[in-house]
């Protein structure tokens, strides 16, 4: 059943906005890959350009966005092909649910009929068949009454429904890459937690490839085989989820994980100092260097790749922690 | 004043009451609007003491009956006010949602394009073509239609750029839906209130144009009984007959003010914001 070659595989993606007659770079060098039934995490603060990877996958991003490097979907490169097969591959090979619910359906429309447009679109399906499958998706992401719920407006559901109808949407093509820009965000905690574990058990079901973008290291924990740190549109550090969490590489990680809250109530919960640096006022070498509780000179000078630090481990820092760094 | 409820209504029993005049006109006019009779020329309206009842709105220079002709000058109104609003509605409206759709160039061409055609006075235009094609039934709607489509360009474009942005239209990319498909679907639906609300007042605008251009001679020929042109023989024996002007414009103030209070009314109740903007 493996299949040598990834499902898709990210070379050297950036993603840069013009803006006010410039240039500003919120995505660079951004080099990934997943495999099929694989769960990836791609963690970041706001504005670390974790959105902006997800986006630049399907071609998403407003026209002042210029998409550089390669999207290699199925050896495809999505970064190339032209819009009307991007029109083809959305919705039916990668599908996309948002972090807004709520936003993200047509307010004047029925929730029925939304679900059937991507169907509609792609597998060519009568009304009625679209209406069975409908009823079908929705029950499969376990809407109560669902054929009653195809005739409300999505002012009349909750949020948790909501993001379950997206869901439903997403799946009904069969895709085989679910893109979650941070799907639980805006939920609360008890139905951020059902709705992972449906995606959980979906993905178990269909063997869906999910690259789930959150700045919640928990739902990362519990749900990801892989996870990608970004930090200013970079990749700080990826690698399976256990090494990840057991031997951080990078300073920027380790903070993350030691911010994290946990049992012990007593002491003052660890924050990393400072802000992320603006796209415009980024410092010189490592970007994480002015923030970094172990920051050194040579810091300041070397913007650091991705070393190799086990194998399909694999930090950006001159001084990872732990590691020793062959010599290149 | 007025609540919208009261607005809506009021306009839409004025709206309704010229309508059914328009449709039953041949049923309702007491003569042939267009036939002469030279033996009962400029007989006053009916409360005037020298008044018939049998012209209640008295006669023209041509003696023929003024109520009459005003009843078929609606139908005139009404056709080139309704035609001329649904052909700059269909030209501004699409204009518009390619502009805020597409942006770009796309959107500098049409809407500076836009700006550039409202600066134009709408009638200097409408005189300039009538001038050179003649004034018949279908260039005069052509005119109109094409002279105010910007209105619409403008309101669409507007809205088309802040619906454009709506996570909905994103989400609606991201299930492979095509640029036409999510302009068709998505945006179309949600311009909808305001674009009927901008006919109706577009209604108004084009009746009024149509009478101006009536009047100045350069709208239908002169036998046709529309109110412009009722308006203008009038002009002529103002001192002499002043009730055939009059109720020409009467009947203008009427049908207007209708058609206002029910797009005023219309639009007080879709978008409570713009209650009380101008």
């Amino acid at each position: 059943m493996a299949d040598p070659r990834p499902l898709l595989e990210v070379r050297d993606l950036s993603v840069s906005f013009r803006s006010g007659g410039r240039d500003l770079r919120a995505v660079e060098g951004i080099d990934f890959s997943l495999g099929a039934g694989e769960v990836m995490g791609l963690v970041g603060e706001s504005g670390s350009g974790k959105s902006a990877t997800a986006m630049a996958l399907l071609r998403l991003l407003p026209d002042a966005a210029t998409i550089g490097g390669q999207i290699l979907f199925e050896g495809e490169d999505l970064a190339q092909v032209p819009e009307k097969r991007l029109n083809e591959i959305r919705g039916r090979d990668i599908a996309m649910i948002f972090q807004e619910p709520m936003s993200s359906l047509n307010p004047v429309m029925s929730i029925g009929a939304q679900i059937m447009e991507p169907m509609r679109f792609h597998l060519g399906l009568s009304a009625r068949d679209a209406r069975l499958r409908a009823i079908e998706l929705l029950e499969r992401v376990r809407i109560p009454a669902a054929e009653r719920r195809l005739k409300n407006y999505p002012h009349e559901l909750s949020g948790g429904l909501r993001q379950r109808v997206m869901i439903a949407m997403a799946l009904s093509c069969k895709p085989k890459l679910l893109l979650a820009d941070e799907p639980t965000t805006a939920l609360d905690v008890t139905v951020q937690a059902q709705i992972l574990d449906l995606l959980y058990e979906l993905k178990e079901e269909t063997g869906l490839s999910i690259i789930i973008i959150t700045h919640d290291l928990g739902v990362v924990a519990n749900f990801a085989d892989n996870v990608a740190v970004m930090y200013c549109g970079r990749i700080a550090e990826t690698g399976p989820v256990s090494a990840f969490f057991d031997r951080p590489g990078h300073p920027y990680t380790k903070a993350l994980i030691e911010s994290i809250p946990d049992d012990d109530t007593s002491g003052r919960l660890a924050t990393i100092p400072g802000t992320v640096p603006k796209l415009t006022e980024l410092p010189p070498g490592c970007r994480f260097a002015p923030r970094c509780a172990h920051s050194r000179p040579a810091c300041s000078d070397i913007l650091a790749d991705l070393y190799q630090l086990e194998p399909d481990h694999r930090a950006a820092c001159i001084m990872p922690f732990d590691y020793r760094i062959p010599d290149q | 004043m007025f609540t919208p409820t009261v607005k809506i209504v009021l306009g839409a029993i004025v709206v309704a009451i010229f309508v059914l005049v328009a449709i039953f006109a041949p049923a309702l006019a007491p003569y042939d609007p267009l036939k002469q009779d030279l033996f009962s020329r400029l007989v006053p309206p009916v409360w005037d003491a020298r008044g018939s009842v049998s012209h209640i709105l008295g006669t023209d220079g041509y003696g023929r009956d003024v109520f009459s002709r005003l009843i078929y000058g609606s139908r005139v109104s009404i056709l080139v006010g309704v035609s001329s609003m649904l052909l700059s509605c269909l030209i501004g409206t699409l204009l518009g949602m390619m502009a805020g759709y597409n942006g770009g160039r796309t959107e500098q061409l049409i809407m500076r394009f836009a700006d550039a055609h409202l600066a134009f006075p709408e009638i200097l235009l409408a005189i300039l073509v009538v001038a050179v094609l003649g004034g018949s039934l279908i260039n005069i709607v052509i005119i109109l239609g094409v002279s105010s489509w910007m209105v619409y360009a403008r309101v669409v474009y507007g809205l088309t750029l802040s619906l454009k942005e709506r996570p909905f239209i994103e989400a609606g990319r991201s299930h492979g839906a095509s640029a036409s498909y999510l302009i068709r679907r998505h945006i179309f639906p949600h311009l909808l209130p305001m674009i009927v609300v901008v006919s109706t007042l577009q209604v108004a605008q084009m009746i009024l144009t149509e009478t101006a251009l009536s009047f100045l001679g350069l709208g239908l020929p002169p036998p046709t009984p529309s109110w412009g042109n009722v308006l203008a023989e009038g002009r002529d024996r103002l001192f002499v007959a002043p009730w055939v002007a009059n109720s020409a414009g009467v009947a203008i103030i009427l049908m207007v003010w209708g058609v206002n209070t029910l797009g005023n009314g219309l639009r007080e109740r879709l978008d409570p914001k713009a209650a009380g903007r101008g």
